[in-house]
């Protein structure tokens, strides 16, 4: 059995330590916002938080994250109130959406170390794939949220 | 005017459906708000009235109206529910959206292919007008139930926001009170529509219903489907086209952790087992034994080789005649040719093919992300002999489809897993089997000529396109009798260019690659072709692209305001620093069967460094794509389309070696990342008429606009794609 603390509860989970952590996440804890795109930590559908740092979930083994905190897009916020979704909402960035939840811990986990990103540490940090091709929208967003912290908004 | 003895309803059905407003005239006291539960079941569902199969209306006042559409990402289910909100005058904090259910109401037609498809572009095409007709008809019934109950005529009455209002009496009746009376009145046949002036919400830029729940994780695409009882599923089929698998390490696999199952199909092999890892670690220890078959040697060079020798040995098949380009090229002044060609491509949607199935022996339920539900319910019902109604398809979100979610087979594959196994099967396709067991965009190659007389005006112009054969092997029903394949030369065979004597040939290459259909279809590929030579005849002429265009497009009003509008945005003509230029290009997206024209130009600004490192800063759009339902939607549609196409044309490319797929994930099969994405500028031109498709209409003229930016920075003319595999290093 491992224990890994998601979304501030402490869980009992009988996988294989081996297991990366994207299956146990969708599938021992029914959290199926995070998404399966490539399997190999190229696309970032997969994208949590854990200890705040953005972490490719489908290539990290669950026992790497025993001991720290995992924050998956149903823990960041209980009602879209995040900063960084309001701005999504704000900017009507999704279109097929699928990408979204990994963009949205990205560019969380970024505005997190840096509230006030420039567009270049923005295309350094955000490489997480959208076929859609909403990154302008992203940008904007992304933009949008770090003023609203910055006035003093909802933290991470 | 609408008089009630033009309604032929039974009377008693109607007076107890107006028993609760009129309190109680046949004796029945019908509660006007039903509790929860009496709502959810079969008991109270007549409170939800049905008022037409579009609409349902609760005692709650909720809206709820049937999207037989797929969502994946082209915004459809908000934009036809403004449809249907608008005529019926809901009002918008109301809506709800449900899925509508494999039926003749909701049927859409393309060419005598009738169906439920979500696919060429059309759902606002055939739709706009049914659904503002259905929105309408519910007005009026919703009117006339008011109207009857006060006895007042309906003209008197005016709908509006989710009421029935009669001035004149200062009385008001809301659409949930109603509804259950409007549903047992007749449908009108004829409905009064509204006048553009009327809408509140066609052509207004409204949020995407589906943004608050895209943001939280709670959308359910095909892979979240959770069911109980459920079991999961991977699969692996045989890598080379047209081979067999003919063993594997069944003993092995067989007694890995979790494994239930190892169920074959024609050309694959899925593991059944308690969890989706647990199935993918038995798929990948599977070690196939296969016979590959006539195709094992098949490798993209002998591809390319048999397309290039069909231009010359293939039989060309007549597209487009007019005049006579032989005899005017023969006698040009000047002539230009070239030879292009776009490669094979896959869909790469995010989201991975997949499909949850639960068989029984009465009926089978499948949840999928799938563009074409009555295809799936056909296909299931005759495949497990089972009636029809027996056959339940649940359409989820789709995480992107670009028409692979169109095919049945990833469907199929579930429900023969859940039958083999007796319980309900989430089958989940990898990334790598995504990959390399598509269905193909295929590779064109395709040779212009053209001719110029001695004032340097464009003559004549002769193209021949050579490709494996779409149609042969998805629909050839759709083949002309000759066997020409529409979908090689759309793109070049329609172009609206005035040129006088014009000739363009379809060839069909047979080839073992499976093909599918591709977002832009023939037309991707033909724009890149058409307007990289169209732009290389400008030159040769001495003319600036643009003007050369103007001049050729001088017959068609539409497609010129289209093109002056992106010149105009892109200020056409600035000055610019070495290495950086613009370039431009223009289609008109003709939609299968000629069901929409949806016209575009596109003006890239691109700039190459003398270590040739290239980049797109802005791409200027201007699109013309009739009424518009939800600028913001369209405009969204422009700038993914662009950002998708670019993808396309610098990155994109699938090879063959040994009859397989080489690539197998996005480190070699590379998308677009953000850092790449240019600024783009959308100008909508309002050229008038019913809607035009926009899922495919702007992604034609990005490639073309991009290498032809190149060829102005650079001098060097790309000819075919993806074009970073070019070294662009100054000399």
């Amino acid at each position: 059995m491992i224990s890994v603390n998601v979304n501030g509860k402490e869980e009992s989970i009988d996988v294989p330590p081996e297991t990366p952590l994207l299956w146990v996440v969708r599938d021992s804890l029914g959290l199926t916002g995070s998404k399966f795109g490539c399997g190999a930590g190229l696309c970032g559908a997969c994208t949590v938080h854990v200890n705040g740092e953005a972490v490719r979930s489908c290539v990290t083994p669950v026992k790497d994250v025993v001991g720290r905190k995992v924050t998956t897009i149903e823990g960041l916020s209980p009602d879209n109130g995040h900063p960084v979704q309001k701005a999504w909402i704000a900017h009507d960035v999704p279109q097929c959406g699928y990408c979204q939840s990994g963009m949205i811990m990205a560019v969380s986990a970024l505005l997190a170390k840096k509230p006030n990103p420039t567009d270049r540490d923005i295309d350094a940090s955000i490489t997480n794939l959208c076929r859609c091709a909403t990154y302008h929208r992203i940008r904007e967003a992304t933009h949008t949220a770090a003023k609203t912290k910055s006035v003093g908004g909802r933290k991470a | 005017m609408k008089t009630p003895t033009r309604y032929s309803a039974s009377r008693r059905r109607f007076l107890a459906g107006l028993a609760g407003l009129a309190g109680g005239a046949t004796g029945l006291i019908i509660p006007l708000r039903l509790s929860f539960a009496q709502q959810a079941s079969g008991a109270g569902a007549a409170a939800l009235a049905q008022v037409t199969p579009w609409i349902r209306i609760g005692p709650d006042e909720s809206v709820v109206l049937y999207m037989s559409q797929a969502e994946m990402g082209q915004g459809i289910r908000t934009g036809l529910a403004q449809v249907l909100a608008d005529e019926l005058e809901a009002d918008w904090n109301r809506i709800r959206l449900e899925n509508a259910p494999v039926a003749a109401p909701y049927q859409i037609t393309i060419r005598g292919f009738s169906g439920q498809f979500t696919a060429a572009s059309s759902s606002m095409t055939l739709l706009y007008e049914p659904l503002r007709n259905a929105g309408a008809g519910a007005r009026e019934m919703l009117t006339e139930a008011a109207a009857r109950a006060w006895q007042v005529p309906a003209a008197e009455c005016v709908a509006r926001n989710g009421f029935i209002s009669h001035k004149a009496s200062r009385r008001k009746l809301s659409y949930g009170t109603l509804a259950a009376a409007a549903s047992t009145l007749p449908i009108p046949g004829n409905p009064k529509l509204k006048s553009r002036g009327e809408f509140r919400y066609i052509g207004k830029p409204l949020r995407r219903l589906d943004t608050p729940s895209k943001t939280n994780g709670s959308a359910m695409f095909g892979i979240d489907v959770r069911v109980p009882d459920m079991l999961h599923a991977a699969i692996r089929h045989c890598p080379v086209f047209g081979g067999k698998i003919t063993g594997y390490n069944e003993q092995v696999v067989k007694a890995m952790p979790g494994v239930r199952a190892v169920v074959p199909t024609q050309d694959a092999l899925i593991v059944v087992a308690e969890n989706y890892w647990q199935a993918r670690a038995a798929t990948q220890a599977l070690a196939l034994n296969v016979d590959p078959g006539p195709a094992g040697a098949m490798a993209s060079d002998s591809l390319w080789t048999a397309l290039r020798a069909g231009l010359d040995t293939g039989t060309p098949l007549v597209a487009r005649a007019d005049g006579d380009a032989a005899q005017a090229l023969s006698g040009a002044a000047r002539t230009i040719e070239a030879e292009y060609r776009v490669p094979y491509l896959a869909h790469a949607t995010i989201e991975p093919v997949n499909c949850t199935a639960d068989v029984r022996s009465d009926g089978c339920t499948i949840w999928a992300p799938t563009q074409g539900p009555a295809r799936v319910k056909a296909t299931l019902a005759n495949m497990l002999k089972l009636p029809p109604e027996t056959i339940k398809v649940n359409v989820t979100y789709v995480g992107g489809g670009f028409g692979r979610k169109g095919q049945p087979d990833f469907v199929i594959e579930a429900v023969l897993a859940s039958k083999a196994v007796g319980r309900p099967v989430k089958l989940i396709w990898s990334r790598e089997e995504d990959m390399r067991q598509d269905f193909y965009r295929p590779g064109f190659v395709g040779r212009y000529r053209a001719g110029l007389d001695a004032s340097g005006n464009l003559a004549a112009v002769s193209a021949r396109i050579a490709a494996q054969s779409l149609l042969a092997q998805l629909n050839p029903r759709w083949l002309r009798k000759d066997r020409l394949d529409e979908t090689t030369v759309e793109g070049t065979s329609d172009v609206p260019y005035a040129i006088p004597n014009f000739l363009v040939e379809g060839v069909n290459v047979e080839g073992p690659v499976r093909l599918g259909w591709l977002r832009s279809i023939g037309h991707g590929p033909n724009a890149f072709m058409v307007e990289s030579f169209m732009d290389e005849v400008a030159h040769a002429a001495g003319s600036d692209p643009y003007q050369f265009r103007r001049v050729l497009l001088k017959n068609d009003k539409r497609a010129l305001a289209v093109l002056d509008a992106a010149a105009k945005a892109a200020r056409w003509g600035r000055k610019m620093p070495p290495g950086r230029a613009l370039g431009i290009a223009y289609h008109t997206y003709v939609g299968r069967a000629e069901i929409y024209h949806t016209r575009s130009a596109q003006v890239a600004e691109v700039s190459v460094a003398a270590d040739g490192k290239l980049r797109v800063h802005s791409i200027y759009a201007a699109v013309d794509c009739g009424t518009v339902v939800n600028p913001r939607l369209v405009e969204a549609q422009v700038q993914g389309s662009i950002g998708w196409g670019l993808s396309a044309v610098l990155k994109g490319k699938i090879t063959f070696a040994d009859g397989q797929v080489q690539q197998s994930n996005f480190h070699d099969y590379p998308l677009l990342m953000l850092a790449e994405m240019p600024k783009i500028h959308v100008k909508l031109v309002d050229g008038g008429g019913p809607p035009a498709g926009m899922g495919e209409g702007t992604v034609p003229p990005t490639a073309p606009a991009v290498a032809n930016a190149i060829f102005a920075a650079t001098g060097r003319r790309l000819r075919s794609s993806p074009l970073l595999d070019f070294d662009l290093k100054s000399a």
